[in-house]
């Protein structure tokens, strides 16, 4: 009965090829798919409520977008990435306790920082010590000055970026006598430095400096001292003070002459929404606000799928605007994580130097799905990203490209030369 | 006659054997554990200072956390410029938080009526963030400043954060000053100081000088609370003007009425009690701070004594019926202001 049975037919020898086939297809899924038991923990130190909410939201939904679509296509060297977010409520002191939360409770070995300016400087050389990995969303320069180490690496432009890649371009195009309006903190004041120096070196001055405390309910007494025989206002604002400022600068009579926003700090509010009082405003940004106006549209279409935002640059669900730096920024930290770990076999946090020498030996992240940017290249000596960026204008209640400035001409001279 | 039975000291018992288990914390918990109390710790002191300034000095001061930022700043400018040895950072930030919690007494104590007081604090407490904020080249603004420094403890090498020996040193103080404040209360010292807190008038009247005494308890207090900052600065290595936000002042005010006003062991109890339960619930409510709220409230409202007020008569409900008549002996005013009556 039994040796009947094990008779091989043509049929039942098909059926035992296709069940081989259906097994073999199904364990290559299971060999292609991450290794859940054993992820690589992603910290997420996000500033979900308080002043930079918006930042956060849109920060902490790209990197676990970016995480779900690398684990879909087999993780990082086989291994799947958790996300893990906390909330820093945008204050120093609690963004700290969730940076050690994550590096000490959570075991993440790759953090995510703050866009805030105070929660990046304090958290720097907590994650240096602890020896994870850090990748701020703040600007401040600092970051990449004074606390630059080999576990940093920062991908978003910081103020000397944005000057350098402005400057030329400000003093053609809108002229050289230049006052500045900036919240007082150190972001607006890094900015402020920047710009001066820059401006200075194509020959253009800044004039004066109005420095508005952050969340100022009433900013016109601050700027009803504005010298309005300036050509350019410079903002380097707290992003909900920008909602009170522009209104302002035109209730003061010096909104009618041409602005310029730096830093992606239009991003911080609904700038589009704000109607006549920021018409023909300029703003330096990372990111091209629209789709089409991506060097790679087509490859750029899966990230702002996978995020929730649509061609238009705002988002998916309802009409709401879009924090496209640090959406970009953070789908490509994810990215450069995948390519650094397998590119330098890094496994553990204790090969954060080794990740930091491959990457230094491999600086140009390739463009495609993966980096958006072209050209995007990290700077050995200090771990500083560098990439195109560009000059938008609000033209009809759209933010369109008005020049693009390439990574070459944004590069200023390293400050430091971190050892490895 | 007089019972010395365990139920009279209920609340003390219960915050000595918070104080053991906080002893312990670095032995049986883990770094982040750790971190977390140490960080609980330095916020303690805001929460015995109020206490301090309230039951002797009459005055629920709202600007108890300028002082903690005020320690905060004076050890990183100690550190950064004078020296980095640390018994000489915090010495120089008691010395400097008393001198201005003197200065500001010297306003608040004059200032008649106990709401005209904590209006004044309130003021002081938003006049300070504002200069606070304003001095942004020294105070580092809302970004901080980040204290890097090599640091030694009486000689021997320490650094900056959460460490066996500043763990430690951020508890024992705390340790003794409670343990202090349960010996002296019941001394002739204690008793005067009891009836200055409580009424000022009949004290005046009995030859004590009520005015110089609220001013040495509000510069202690300030003193207090300035070592809880400069404990803060030196663990967490990072200081900014947030500090000086009465949202600091405010969750004190949370702690100490939580855990029960008019005893140490209960600013202590109500710190251990609010302060973990914030942080195990900001992992999972977005608006902590709304929370903080609706807790003062009700605490408020169902628990006015709080929670030494809880096991106060708890403990009297389980007391024999003479340790009961003794009880309410001893929580009789010393100096009742309705009826004048001194004890």
């Amino acid at each position: 009965m039994i040796c009947s049975k094990m008779n091989p037919t043509r049929r039942s020898v098909l059926k035992g090829v296709a069940g081989a086939g259906l097994l073999a297809a199904t364990s290559s899924r299971v060999f292609a798919a991450a290794d859940a038991s054993n992820p690589i923990l992603l910290g997420i130190q996000g500033d979900l409520t308080g002043a930079l909410a918006h930042d956060g939201l849109w920060e902490a939904r790209a990197a676990k977008a970016a995480a779900e679509w690398h684990n879909k296509r087999g993780g990082i060297a086989g291994r799947a990435i958790k996300v893990v977010a906390v909330d820093t409520e945008t204050k120093t002191d609690v963004g700290i306790r969730r940076l050690q939360q994550l590096i000490q409770e959570d075991r993440c070995d790759f953090v995510i920082g703050s866009g805030s300016g105070g929660i990046g400087v304090a958290s720097v050389p907590i994650a240096k010590d602890a020896g994870v990995v850090y990748m701020p969303l703040s600007r401040t320069d600092s970051i990449t000055t004074e606390a630059a180490n080999p576990l940093l690496f920062r991908f978003v432009a910081n103020s000397s970026i944005a000057a350098k890649a402005s400057q030329q371009w400000m003093v053609d195009k809108i002229g050289k006598k230049w006052s500045i309006v900036l919240s007082d903190i150190a972001f607006g004041h890094s900015q402020r430095e920047a710009f001066t120096a820059a401006l200075e070196s194509v020959g253009g001055h800044v004039v004066q400096a109005i420095a508005l405390p952050p969340n100022v309910s009433d900013p016109l007494p601050f700027l009803l001292k504005m010298d309005r025989s300036v050509d350019g206002i410079l903002t380097a604002l707290w992003g909900p003070d920008s909602v009170r400022v522009y209104p302002a600068l035109v209730t003061a009579g010096v909104g009618a002459k041409s602005k310029f926003a730096v830093s992606s700090t239009t991003n911080l509010f609904d700038v589009l929404k704000m109607g006549k009082s920021v018409e023909g405003l300029y703003a330096f940004d990372e990111v091209p606000w629209e789709l089409v106006d991506y060097p790679n549209a087509e490859l750029t279409k899966t990230a702002f799928a996978e995020i929730g935002i649509g061609p238009s640059g705002r988002s998916l669900e309802g009409d709401d605007y879009v924090m496209l730096p640090s959406a970009i920024i953070c789908w490509e930290y994810v990215s450069f994580m995948k390519r650094a770990i397998e590119g330098s076999g890094w496994t553990l946090r204790n090969d954060g130097l080794k990740l930091s020498s491959w990457v230094a030996a491999n600086p140009v992240m390739p463009t495609g799905e993966l980096f958006l940017r072209p050209d995007l290249t990290v700077r050995p000596q200090d771990q500083q990203a560098f990439a195109d960026s560009y000059i938008l204008q609000l033209q009809n209640g759209r933010m369109r490209v008005v020049n693009r400035i390439p990574a070459s001409e944004t590069m200023y001279p390293a400050k430091v030369t971190i050892t490895r | 006659m007089r019972s010395f039975g365990i139920t009279r000291h209920a609340g003390s018992v219960v915050g000595i054997v918070m104080l053991l288990g906080l002893a312990a914390v670095p032995f049986v918990c883990g770094r982040y554990t750790t971190f977390i109390t140490a960080q609980m710790l330095a916020f303690l002191y805001i929460a015995l200072a109020l206490e301090l300034s309230h039951t002797f000095g009459r005055v629920l001061s709202f600007c108890i956390g300028s002082f903690f930022a005020l320690g905060a700043y004076s050890v990183y400018y100690i550190c950064q410029k004078l020296s980095s040895e640390l018994a000489v950072m915090l010495m120089g930030s008691l010395a400097v938080t008393a001198i201005a919690g003197a200065l500001t007494a010297i306003l608040v104590v004059r200032m008649k009526g106990a709401h005209s007081a904590v209006v004044g604090t309130l003021a002081i407490g938003a006049i300070s963030l504002l200069l606070a904020n304003s001095l942004t080249d020294y105070t580092g603004g809302e970004d901080g400043l980040t204290l890097r420094h090599g640091i030694t403890l009486l000689g021997w090498t320490s650094e900056i954060g959460v460490n066996m020996a500043t763990y430690y040193l951020a508890l024992v103080p705390a340790t003794l000053y409670l343990l202090a404040y349960l010996l002296l209360r019941p001394t002739p010292f204690g008793v005067v100081m009891r009836a200055v807190g409580e009424n000022d008038l009949r004290s005046e009247q009995l030859g004590f000088n009520v005015e110089v005494r609220r001013i040495v308890i509000f510069a202690v207090s300030a003193a207090i609370s300035g070592f809880g900052g400069a404990m803060y600065c030196v663990l967490i290595g990072h200081i900014s003007t947030a500090l000086f936000d009465p949202m600091v002042s405010l969750n004190s005010v949370l702690w100490a009425t939580v855990g029960g006003l008019g005893s140490p062991f209960g600013a202590l109890i109500g710190t251990l009690v609010i302060y973990p339960s914030i942080e195990l619930a900001s992992g999972a409510i977005r608006y902590v701070d709304a929370l903080v709220g609706a807790l003062l409230i009700g605490t408020a409202l169902l628990f006015p004594r709080g929670v030494m007020g809880l096991i106060e008569r708890y403990a009297e409900s389980a007391a024999p019926p003479q340790d009961v008549h003794v009880l309410e002996a001893v929580d009789t005013p010393i100096l009742s202001a309705s009826t004048g009556d001194s004890k």
